[in-house]
């Protein structure tokens, strides 16, 4: 008995642990990135796309293995067709297995002369670089990007996030605020400006920016947590525990450990009030 | 007196004779001893009177008889040994000259007793010795003489004298003096030989065509002879009697004579035919035959049947009469079966050689009849005598079995003579066969002749000609391997396999003409390529294979390249539908078809090494890499060193295709093994081996395994730059993954300065970047290590750093004035002391706000922007105990002017450092613990917030 239930505990822990936000978005409406990445694509999303798009849309469904295998079986009808060798980096990368990843983006550099593939192996190789926390060469591989195919959406987005992480809000404002986002409508682009501006101490245009947010979106655990701080800011310490309460855990290390400050922040607020 | 002596001698030699039992040449010398005893009583005896001299001219005569008996047995023993014919009166020359001395004793009495008593005798005795042992011929003239003086004509002496001259007469041919003489002796009836004087003159009279005389004189002899005072002479003749009546023309009257004559006259009737044959009388013969014939099947007289066939066939041969010759002998030839098979009718086969030699020489004869009607007819002959010919041939091959194959050849010849070339053909065969089976060479060498002159002039249907030409071709080789005529046959024969296809017979042509003709064996090796060439038009893998292995094992002594250059074709040809399976799209077919051609025991390791490296690129093909890998593995093992160095290009090729089939784990091994293989060319390929191994096993984390490429195989590379990017790849790799042992280890395994510097720096930003307080102890003993003067300021500034950090918590906490009572002066003196803290601490830490370490640099500003803030705000809001209200007011307002000051300062700390890090777009680590709200660093995270991509509209 005592064995099963530490089965299931692991088996909880193996689950939950992850390196990335889970942040599928089922209303396309609220993803203008869309058109670049399928990353954020709900399930009904995914189902209704034709998987003969893109074979790589299976890996994003769950079959990551299934897809690279037949990848492989592909590979003398479809190795040089222009994204062969950038799917099967992006099914490794969903599968986390960064090496691999980096060596199909590595050959998507190799393969293609097409620019704006050029540019999606660059931005993809800046997130690898992320992951090794190799920030500038991450930088240098997005910007790269930006540079073969300048109005691609999400190598602007990326930088942004660098921009964030490292405090660099004026950047990161200034690069959500590109010609290429004007227009959209985007819950990852709006919430990086309502951080942006949160951090940067202007809580105004910060509540304009977590005002676009659709309600749902509250509960994933990055936007949560950074709106929870934003209600801090405004000294309203039980909705922040409330948004905290209700946040879905991503199971990402660097994120969780950050919500468990905010918690007890608050926790320390509310006994002081 | 001389009887009473020669008696006398008879009892002492009948005595001698039973005492000593002597052979026959003894009784020989006893004679010769007694006459010479004799002699030598009768030559000591002092008066010789003529009496005596006769005697001693009978023991003359007598020892001449024995002289004569021992040169005769001399003569015919030599005879049986050798010719000696010619030499015949050299073994009588004793004869002669005893003969001569004893006829000189003769004539020298008759000279000294002219009147002598026994004159007539001596001249009688004379003219026996010159008839019997002498040759001068005076026989006549000495018994004319003793007639002439033996008056009385029934004296015995001149009975015997007329007899003897009859007798002398009837031998020198002078039939009609001898007939006057017998005629006067058989008027002596009380001769016991009168039925022999008859007998004699009845020849005398035939011989003088007297033909009823002499049926006459031989009937009487043979009525004579049943009479037992004669002597019977009826034999004699019974066999004359009936050619006496064919001589006369009437043989049928002998028949009858015979017939009435004797119960079974059979043995007197074949003579008899034999004899009215030869004299012309067709029919009476054909009677006569036919009655013994009807005597023989009356009494069941089989004993004569054999002899009769014989009367026949020769009867029938006299009179050309092939057909009933033929009739007869294949009568013969059931009657000799039955002979054989049925023992108890006791058949005669005396007479079997002699059947055979009968039919044999008529059979020859035909044959040779029949051919020359052939030849002087334009090309017509007899269907029918040819017929009889062949049939002969059956009949003597029946009878005379161990004759077969001759007489098999005479068939073959017999068709050959008369055109009848269809049918010699096989007869031929037939013979050679049988040729082979009783191993003579000499009529197997006429038939093959035979049967080759009649294929060359291609007169039979083309097919069946062939099918007789390759006979005679194999025979011959095959009876005669080494030989003049073999040796010309072995390519023609080959010529005619190999144009009807029959490569395996074409190639037993060549195993044989090898084995005899070794010094042939480029010719050889030419009809070789031949049928080689025939496998490969036919795509006879199979039989190509098991040549090949016949040529690895030495037959024909094929050059390695020759070998080589098939195994090649070999493999093509077995490669080349699988090959197309493939190109078709049906690649697993494909590759089940190349691995099987590998498990087939037939192939050689070529073409299996070579089937193994196509299934290996199928699977590769397939995708299936790890399959791929086995067989190529598989590949390798059978393959030459040349056949490897050739594929060399190929296998990088599949290496490369192995990990861009996401198969790294194999791509390693292949890699690893052929670098390994041939570390020593040490080339472009090699070097290309090295990157992909460490490559590959980078990207399945397999650190240990690169590190072991770098280690062992470093040494196959033939430009340096391979093993710097190895190195460089690892030390990436470690920085990466975040590995400090092993990377510290690598720097040191593998020191150089560029290393060396990125080491420090990496450390350096591990250091701040992370939170593991063991691994910045770590790094910070590795730091000492380094001893290198930038990397010490940077240790000093660490130490530093955490020193200020805690003073700067001192400084946080510390309170400026806590007394219970004001005191203005106390006061200010506590104030002072606290900002010479500060100031304090500004002097000793100010220097880390412009630190080379990016993080310290940000960190440490951001600390004096908080240290200054602190102070600032702890100065606004002191308000000391014990102070009264007014004095506070003043107090304040002084102390928001000093609280101010603090506050610019830290928000101009903070402003700047935020432009700086703004400008230069710093992404250290400092910075984002600085960016916070609540003191809480921000929830995005550019990896994990970040977004990959899969597409573009743009494209």
């Amino acid at each position: 008995m005592k064995t099963f239930a530490m089965l299931a505990i692991l088996l909880i822990f193996v689950s939950c642990s992850s390196s990335r936000i889970d942040r599928k978005i089922d209303n396309a409406a609220w993803d203008s990135l869309a058109d670049e990445s399928y990353l954020r694509w709900g399930e009904n999303r995914l189902k209704k796309t034709a998987k003969s798009e893109y074979e790589v849309v299976a890996c994003y469904s769950g079959d990551a293995s299934k897809t690279l295998n037949s990848f492989k079986k592909d590979y003398l009808v479809k190795n040089q067709t222009p994204y062969y060798w950038l799917h099967i980096g992006n099914c490794y990368f969903i599968q986390e297995n960064w090496t691999k990843a980096e060596f199909f983006y590595r050959m998507t550099l190799e393969e293609t002369k097409v620019k704006t593939i050029k540019s999606i192996a660059l931005n993809n190789l800046g997130l690898i670089h992320f992951k090794y926390e190799q920030w500038e060469k991450g930088k240098e591989f997005l910007n790269e990007a930006i540079k073969n195919a300048p109005l691609l959406k999400v190598p602007r987005y990326n930088i942004s996030q660098l921009y964030l992480q490292f405090g660099l809000f004026d950047k990161a404002i200034e690069v959500l605020n590109d010609s290429v986002f004007k227009g959209h409508k985007d819950i990852d682009v709006n919430f990086s400006l309502a951080n942006a501006y949160l951090y940067k101490g202007d809580l105004k245009t910060s509540a304009q920016y977590f005002q676009l947010i659709p309600q749902d979106n509250f509960r994933r655990e990055d936007i949560a947590a950074t709106y929870a701080l934003f209600l801090m800011k405004h000294g309203k310490t039980k909705e922040a525990k409330e948004v905290m309460d209700d946040r879905e855990r991503s199971g990402v290390a660097e994120l969780s450990a950050i919500s468990q400050k905010i918690e007890k922040l608050i926790a320390q607020r509310m006994k002081e009030e | 007196m001389y009887k009473m002596i020669f008696v006398f001698l008879f009892m002492i030699f009948s005595s001698s004779v039973e005492a000593n039992a002597p052979k026959a040449l003894d009784r020989w010398t006893i004679l010769m001893t007694l006459v010479s005893k004799e002699m030598k009583i009768l030559e000591n005896a002092k008066h010789k009177g003529s009496e005596l001299k006769y005697r001693m001219l009978e023991l003359h005569s007598e020892r001449l008889k024995l002289i004569h008996e021992k040169n005769n047995k001399d003569f015919m023993e030599k005879s049986k040994v050798a010719n000696v014919t010619k030499n015949k009166e050299s073994f009588f020359k004793e004869t002669r000259e005893y003969y001569q001395y004893t006829k000189e004793f003769g004539s020298k009495l008759l000279k000294e007793h002219p009147d002598a008593r026994r004159r007539s005798e001596v001249l009688f005795a004379i003219a026996i010795n010159s008839r019997d042992y002498g040759l001068d011929n005076i026989t006549e003239k000495y018994l004319l003489e003793c007639i002439s003086l033996v008056k009385d004509s029934h004296h015995s002496l001149r009975h015997h004298a007329e007899t003897a001259l009859a007798d002398f007469y009837y031998n020198e041919k002078r039939f009609q003096d001898a007939i006057s003489y017998y005629e006067k002796v058989i008027t002596k009836t009380e001769d016991e030989w009168l039925p022999k004087h008859y007998f004699n003159i009845s020849w005398c009279y035939l011989k003088v065509r007297e033909f009823d005389k002499a049926i006459k004189a031989i009937r009487h002899a043979y009525v004579l002879s049943k009479d037992r005072t004669y002597v019977n002479i009826k034999d004699q003749v019974l066999d004359n009697v009936g050619s006496f009546y064919v001589y006369a023309g009437r043989p049928l009257e002998g028949l009858e004579f015979y017939l009435k004559n004797e119960k079974d006259p059979i043995p007197y009737l074949m003579p008899m035919a034999k004899k009215t044959s030869e004299k012309g009388h067709e029919r009476e013969t054909e009677a006569v035959l036919a009655t013994a014939q009807k005597l023989i099947d009356k009494n069941d007289w089989f004993h004569y049947q054999e002899e009769l066939f014989h009367s026949y066939l020769d009867f029938y041969r006299h009179y050309n009469r092939f057909a009933d010759h033929e009739e007869t002998s294949r009568m013969m030839v059931a009657y000799y079966k039955k002979a054989d098979t049925d023992k108890k009718l006791k058949l005669k086969t005396d007479l079997k050689e002699d059947s055979i030699e009968k039919m044999r020489s008529l059979a020859g004869f035909l044959q040779v009849r029949v051919a020359k009607n052939m030849k002087e007819n334009g090309g017509s002959f007899k269907e029918q005598e040819m017929n009889i010919v062949l049939n002969f041939f059956n009949h003597l091959i029946a009878l005379d079995p161990t004759k077969k194959v001759e007489y098999l050849y005479f068939r073959g010849e017999t068709y050959y003579s008369v055109r009848k070339f269809t049918e010699a053909a096989p007869a031929y065969i037939d013979c050679v066969n049988e040729a082979k089976l009783t191993k003579n060479e000499d009529l197997a060498r006429k038939s093959l002749n035979s049967l080759l002159s009649l294929t060359a002039m291609e007169v039979i249907e083309k097919e069946l000609n062939k099918k007789y030409l390759i006979f005679a071709y194999t025979e011959h080789v095959g009876i005669w391997p080494r030989d003049e005529k073999s040796e010309q046959i072995y390519p023609k024969l080959f010529e005619i396999y190999r144009e009807a296809g029959l490569d395996e017979k074409a190639s037993v042509v060549i195993r044989t003409f090898y084995k005899a003709y070794p010094e042939h064996l480029k010719d050889q090796q030419t009809l070789m390529t031949k049928v080689l060439d025939l496998f490969i038009d036919r795509k006879e893998t199979k039989k190509l294979a098991s040549w090949i292995h016949e040529f690895k094992s030495g037959f024909l002594t094929f050059s390695k390249e020759t070998i080589e250059k098939t195994e090649i074709t070999l493999g093509n040809m077995l490669f080349l539908e699988y090959q197309d399976l493939a190109k078709k799209g049906d690649k697993r077919s494909a590759a089940n078809g190349f691995v099987s051609i590998y498990e087939n025991q037939l192939y050689t390791d070529k073409v299996k090494g070579q089937a193994a490296f196509f299934a290996s690129l199928t699977f590769l093909e397939l995708s299936e890499t790890e399959e791929s890998y086995k067989w190529q593995l598989l590949a390798f093992e059978r393959m030459t060193d040349e056949e490897r160095m050739s594929k060399r290009d190929e296998q990088l090729k599949m290496s490369e295709r192995t990990y861009k089939l996401q198969d790294f784990v194999t791509s390693f091994k292949l890699s690893s093994f052929f670098l390994q293989k041939f570390c020593s060319l040490k080339d472009e390929i090699q070097n290309r081996y090295y990157e992909v191994a460490v490559m590959t096993a980078l990207v399945e984390e397999n650190a240990e395994g690169a590190e072991n490429i770098i280690r062992l195989h470093s040494n196959c590379l033939k430009k340096a730059e391979s093993h710097e990017l190895a190195l460089n790849q690892m030390f990436s790799f470690y920085e990466k993954t975040g590995d400090f042992r092993r990377l510290r280890l690598h720097v040191y395994r593998y020191p150089s300065e560029e290393f060396t510097n990125q080491y420090r720096f990496t450390l350096q930003k591990w250091y701040w970047e992370r939170s593991s307080l063991n691994l910045k102890e770590l790094i910070k003993i590795e730091f000492k290590a380094l001893k290198q003067p930038e990397v010490f300021v940077w240790l000093k500034e660490m130490d530093s750093f955490k020193h200020a950090e805690k003073i700067l918590a001192e400084l946080k906490i510390e309170s400026i004035w806590d007394q219970l009572v004001f005191d203005g002066e106390a006061y200010n003196k506590a104030l002072e002391k606290y900002l010479l803290r500060i100031q304090s601490f500004k002097q000793n830490y100010e220097h880390l706000t412009s630190s080379t370490q990016t993080d310290l640099a940000i960190l440490s500003t951001r600390m004096f922007a908080s240290l200054y803030k602190n102070v600032g705000e702890k100065i606004n809001t002191i308000k000391p105990k014990g102070m009264d209200e007014q004095t506070y007011k003043e107090f304040n307002a002084a102390m928001k002017q000093v609280a101010g000051q603090f506050l610019g300062i830290s928000s101009q700390f903070d402003k700047q450092l935020v432009k700086a890090l703004k400008e230069k777009e710093t992404l250290a680590w400092g910075s984002r613990a600085i960016a916070s709200v609540e003191q809480i660093e921000n929830p995005v995270f550019s990896f994990f917030t970040g977004l990959t991509m899969d597409k573009s509209r743009e494209e």
